[in-house]
């Protein structure tokens, strides 16, 4: 619990130092890009720190890949 | 921005740092499971085979001088298209970002500091990527150029030490693996050796000085990379045995474990493990720049600085959650990492490359405008 309010604070102090940088050089799209990134960053280490599973991305990409792996199995038999 | 511009002898020392990268720790045991004490047979095949995909890669970054891959991409394979290979590719470098912090972290973890938590290891190691992807490629070089005479002086070290230890009752018979066996090892060795140097792309055409000294580098940096992987896996077969290699999940480190002269110098492998830390920096670098990068030039962003420290973050956190356990990780390194990676760094240049050539045969005769459309059509159906 602690480390999760810890990484939040964390976030909103970056928040707090980068924004009004970017926001001197009129560059919205970073902004946007940097907010998202930093959001979905700190939601997953949140996760991670209060203990809640979160299945790995690359159970997709196994899940994706598996028939192929099959087929190239079934070749080589 | 300014353009950083490295040298080509800083290029030919982050080819052969980079290719030896996870390798090192993961390859001996991965591929001698599938083909015992013939490993080394399978490795140098593979680096043969390797010479063959980095002539597909340098054509490829010679139809494009001025462009990096990701730019590539989108010139060449239009805008649509060329974003959504461009975004797969990135999905790829940044999955292997958070890997290689979950191998630091769980190597330094079962190896070295047995109570520490990996997260630990992952947020220090990815403080020094972070910082080093903050002060450029020209930073970085530098760096791999001070970390080079280093680690081959170590591995010099290494290969002597051990030499005392050797059986060669060992590596007999050879030859023995089935073909099947055989193909396996090899397609496991290229997938990790060989398929992602395309990530080098990044640097090789842009932001090399002189680029035909470089592409003589490309060759050298694999070579010599291969060798010492080679040297490792016949070490690994030779001290400790076939069985014994395949069952270990850092065999490297077993190997210097075993280093003892006159009961005297005897557990240094701490020191030895400066050789895959500092090859696994290299590696882990190039994968997360070119996920920043990636990122920046896809989104039309000039400067990728500020998006460097939310990427980390988001990196670290993967590391966390992409492997639940060493099991996970060796079954999709050995059975679908192959595939994963032989579609986006074999596959996508090659598309590319052949892309390329119909573009520019046609622009020869018609007016390139119309031509772009229908070979953008034609390449979705290769």
């Amino acid at each position: 619990m602690v480390l999760a309010v810890a990484i939040l604070v964390m976030s909103v102090i970056l928040v707090l130092i980068f924004i009004p940088k970017l926001k001197k050089q009129q560059d919205t799209k970073t902004i946007v890009v940097f907010t998202i990134l930093l959001l979905i960053g700190t939601v997953l280490n949140m996760g991670i720190a209060l203990r809640i599973h979160i299945p790995s991305p690359l159970d997709l990409i196994t899940f994706i890949f598996t028939p192929i792996r099959d087929y190239i199995v079934s070749l080589t038999k | 921005m300014d353009k950083e511009i490295i040298s080509s002898r800083q290029f030919t020392i982050i080819t052969f740092l980079y290719s030896i990268g996870t390798a090192i720790l993961i390859i001996p045991s991965s591929i001698t499971a599938a083909s015992k004490q013939d490993a080394w047979v399978a490795a140098g095949i593979g680096i043969v085979l390797s010479l063959l995909i980095i002539k597909l890669f340098l054509t490829l970054a010679n139809q494009t001088p001025s462009l990096n891959f990701i730019e590539a991409n989108e010139k060449i394979l239009g805008r649509f298209f060329g974003k959504i290979t461009a975004i797969g590719f990135l999905i790829l470098t940044f999955l292997s970002a958070g890997e290689l912090l979950y191998f630091i972290g769980i190597f330094m973890k079962t190896e070295v500091m047995p109570e520490t938590p990996t997260m630990a290891f992952s947020l220090l190691f990815c403080i020094i990527i972070m910082y080093a992807a903050y002060l450029g490629i020209e930073t970085f070089a530098r760096s791999a150029e001070i970390l080079f005479p280093l680690f081959v002086f170590i591995f010099i070290f290494f290969v002597i030490c051990i030499t005392p230890q050797i059986t060669f009752e060992n590596i007999q018979p050879v030859l023995e693996a089935s073909k099947t066996s055989m193909f396996y090892s090899i397609a496991r060795f290229m997938s990790i050796f060989s398929f992602p140097l395309v990530v080098l792309l990044m640097l090789y055409p842009a932001s090399v000085n002189v680029q035909p000294s470089a592409q003589k580098g490309f060759y050298i940096g694999t070579i010599l990379g291969g060798i010492v992987l080679i040297m490792l896996i016949v070490l690994s077969i030779l001290v400790l045995g076939p069985e014994n290699t395949a069952s270990r999940t850092f065999p490297s480190y077993a190997l210097a474990q075993r280093i003892s002269i006159g009961n005297f110098l005897q557990r240094i492998e701490i020191i030895m493990a400066f050789m895959w830390i500092s090859s696994i920096y290299i590696r882990t670098f190039m994968y997360f720049y070119t996920t920043v990068v990636g990122l920046a030039q896809i989104l039309k962003i000039k400067d990728h600085r500020p998006l460097i420290i939310p990427m980390g973050i988001l990196v670290i956190g993967l590391s966390q959650i992409v492997h639940p356990d060493i099991v996970h990780s060796n079954n999709y390194n050995n059975e679908i990492w192959p595939i994963f990676s032989f579609i986006f760094t074999i596959l996508l240049p090659l598309l590319i490359l052949i892309v390329t050539v119909i573009r520019n045969r046609k622009s020869n005769d018609n007016n390139t405008e119309a031509t772009n459309t229908e070979t953008t059509k034609e390449s979705q159906k290769v």
